[in-house]
């Protein structure tokens, strides 16, 4: 599903992004990201979605090269990955209700059957009663529910979020990752970036940790630290 | 359908939200469209004048107070004997002034205490053709009864030397405003999309493609057009319909035509062209961005 193969990533001038990566992710997978502030894994991400380039090495994202990979097809690229942001990403001029749609219009769905699907997912989210309210209006773990709900909407085959449960309380954080979890059930690959330790500890999922944008242990089924 | 009600929904509530610079931008495209299609309709009626006067007037040879009967009859003979002269007829000066009252007839205070008749006598000639105007006109160059001669073509010509300056004018006129509009719509644009660059940014990022973010900008830019344009027009109809029954009412003896300029083309032209300033406005302003 997702192949990095040597894949460096500098910011001009000098400033290591990530370091000769290599990894492999199956289809279906459950993936921790793990690492300190700074160790690369919002490169990881935003690499992933070709929302950055990288300055050497090649990544392929579904059987496709993304280096060859022609601009105007960058967001039919995107609408394949489901993406939830730290720091969540909602448009803060629609309703609940429509920037979930709008992840449905953009690619031409916008049915009734799609406004359907955004209830159901919003219901889902336990956000059923708060449709109608602006992001400004929730609570943070509240938009990032929607966020969630967002990037599922569509049913993609890969939903990545970078450190979904960062700045919640940790019974919010708990039901977010039930939340991925039976996401991934379904059969959706799900690469989560965190820095919540028990979190990892407790899923026995694997483990890939990152330091100063170097992959320093990749565990099939691995806790936040190196046991 | 869904989709361009979306378009249109995304368009209408940037538009409001920023409403003073759309104001704006409307109220310069409504300038620019008011002025060409002022200059529209007085170009228009004033060619249909212009084509009236040479028309209809086609030869006037003003004759000096000294002539005598004798020589107005030897002359009107002579004149009629043209083989270019369909007809001609001889006006006195009694019957000139006769015709001025008439046409004047609601302003008698302009011929109180009048001490002479001021007006000449004349002939007007009609030709069978009347291109040959100038040929036949010289003939009468330096008559010793003859004052002046004009022809409708001359003094067509006259007229439309002055009003050709004034398009002039107003077309470099119409021409600055539109790039002002111009200017101004795509400004709009770019402030509404600066505005909402973080917007613009998380819409690429959930998968929308170029297209799909643009429409609602650009139906914003044709939006813009569309109104100051619109409202160009009712101006324009009305204040000429205005204007028209203020000349029509004291100048009599101008026939102006109803309606030289047809309101289907008029409003075909503003709307056309509010339109292209609109799109050209949006595109000038989408120009340098989506690079997310
Ligand atoms: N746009 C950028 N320009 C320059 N340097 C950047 C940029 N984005 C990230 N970096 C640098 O790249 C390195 C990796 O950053 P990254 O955002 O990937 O870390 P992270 O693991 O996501 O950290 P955190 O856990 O704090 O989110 C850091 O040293 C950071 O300063
Ligand atoms: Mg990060």
């Amino acid at each position: 599903m997702i192949k990095f193969d040597d894949v460096t990533k500098i910011y001009p001038p000098d400033t290591i992004g990530l370091e000769s990566v290599n990894l492999h992710i199956e289809k279906g997978e459950f993936v921790f990201l793990v690492g300190a502030s700074g160790s690369g894994k919002s490169t990881f991400v935003r690499l992933l979605i070709k929302e950055l380039e990288p300055s050497k090495g090649r990544i392929s994202v579904g059987g496709r090269d993304l280096g060859s990979l022609r601009r105007w097809k960058v967001p039919y690229l995107r609408r394949n990955i489901g993406c939830v942001f730290q720091d969540f990403k909602l448009l803060p001029n629609k309703t609940v209700f429509n920037n979930v749609l709008y992840a449905l219009q953009v690619t031409g769905n916008d049915s009734t059957a799609s406004r359907r699907k955004v209830g159901e997912i919003l219901n889902l989210v336990g956000l059923g009663h708060k449709t109608n309210n602006y992001p400004h209006e929730l609570s943070g773990g509240e938009q990032q529910r929607v966020s969630i709900a967002r990037a599922f909407v569509n049913h993609p085959p890969l939903l990545i979020a970078d450190e979904p449960t960062g700045n919640l309380d940790p019974e919010t954080s708990a039901g977010i990752m039930q939340l991925l979890y039976r996401i991934n059930k379904t059969g959706t690959t799900v690469i989560m970036a965190t820095h919540d330790r028990e979190m990892v500890d407790r899923m026995r999922r694997r483990v890939i940790a990152l330091e100063q944008g170097q992959i320093m242990r990749d565990q099939r089924r691995g806790g936040y630290a190196e046991d | 359908m869904r989709r361009i009600r979306f378009f249109f929904g995304e368009a209408f509530r940037s538009l409001w939200r920023n409403y003073f610079m759309t104001i704006a931008a409307m109220v310069t495209v409504f300038l620019s469209m008011f002025v060409l299609g002022v200059v529209l309709v007085f170009v228009y009626n004033i060619n249909a004048v212009l084509k009236d006067v040479e028309q209809k007037v086609e030869i006037t040879v003003f004759l000096k107070d000294s002539a005598t009967t004798d020589d107005i009859s030897a002359m009107l003979d002579e004149i009629q004997a043209m083989p270019e002269v369909k007809g001609a007829q001889f006006i006195s000066k009694e019957e000139a002034l006769k015709r001025l009252k008439e046409d004047l007839k609601d302003h008698p205070e302009l011929f109180e205490g009048l001490p002479k008749n001021p007006l000449p006598a004349s002939f007007e000639v009609s030709l069978k053709d009347p291109e040959q105007a100038s040929v036949v006109a010289t003939r009468f160059d330096g008559r010793p009864i003859v004052d002046e001669v004009r022809y409708g073509k001359e003094l067509a010509e006259r007229i439309f030397r002055v009003t050709s300056v004034i398009r002039n004018i107003s077309l470099v006129f119409i021409g600055l405003l539109g790039a002002v509009s111009i200017l101004l719509i795509s400004n709009t644009i770019r402030l509404s999309i600066y505005a909402r660059r973080r917007e613009v940014e998380i819409m690429k990022l959930v998968g929308a493609t170029n297209w799909f973010i643009r429409w609602p900008f650009i139906i914003e830019g044709l939006a813009v057009g569309l109104v100051g344009a619109v409202t160009a027009l009712v101006f324009v109809t009305l204040g000429t319909d205005f204007v028209m029954d203020r000349i029509r009412e004291n100048l009599r003896f101008l026939t102006v035509p109803t309606s030289a300029v047809s309101p289907v083309q008029l409003a075909a032209i503003l709307l056309g062209v509010g339109a292209v300033i609109g799109a050209l406005g949006s595109g000038l302003g989408l120009r340098r961005f989506l690079n997310v």
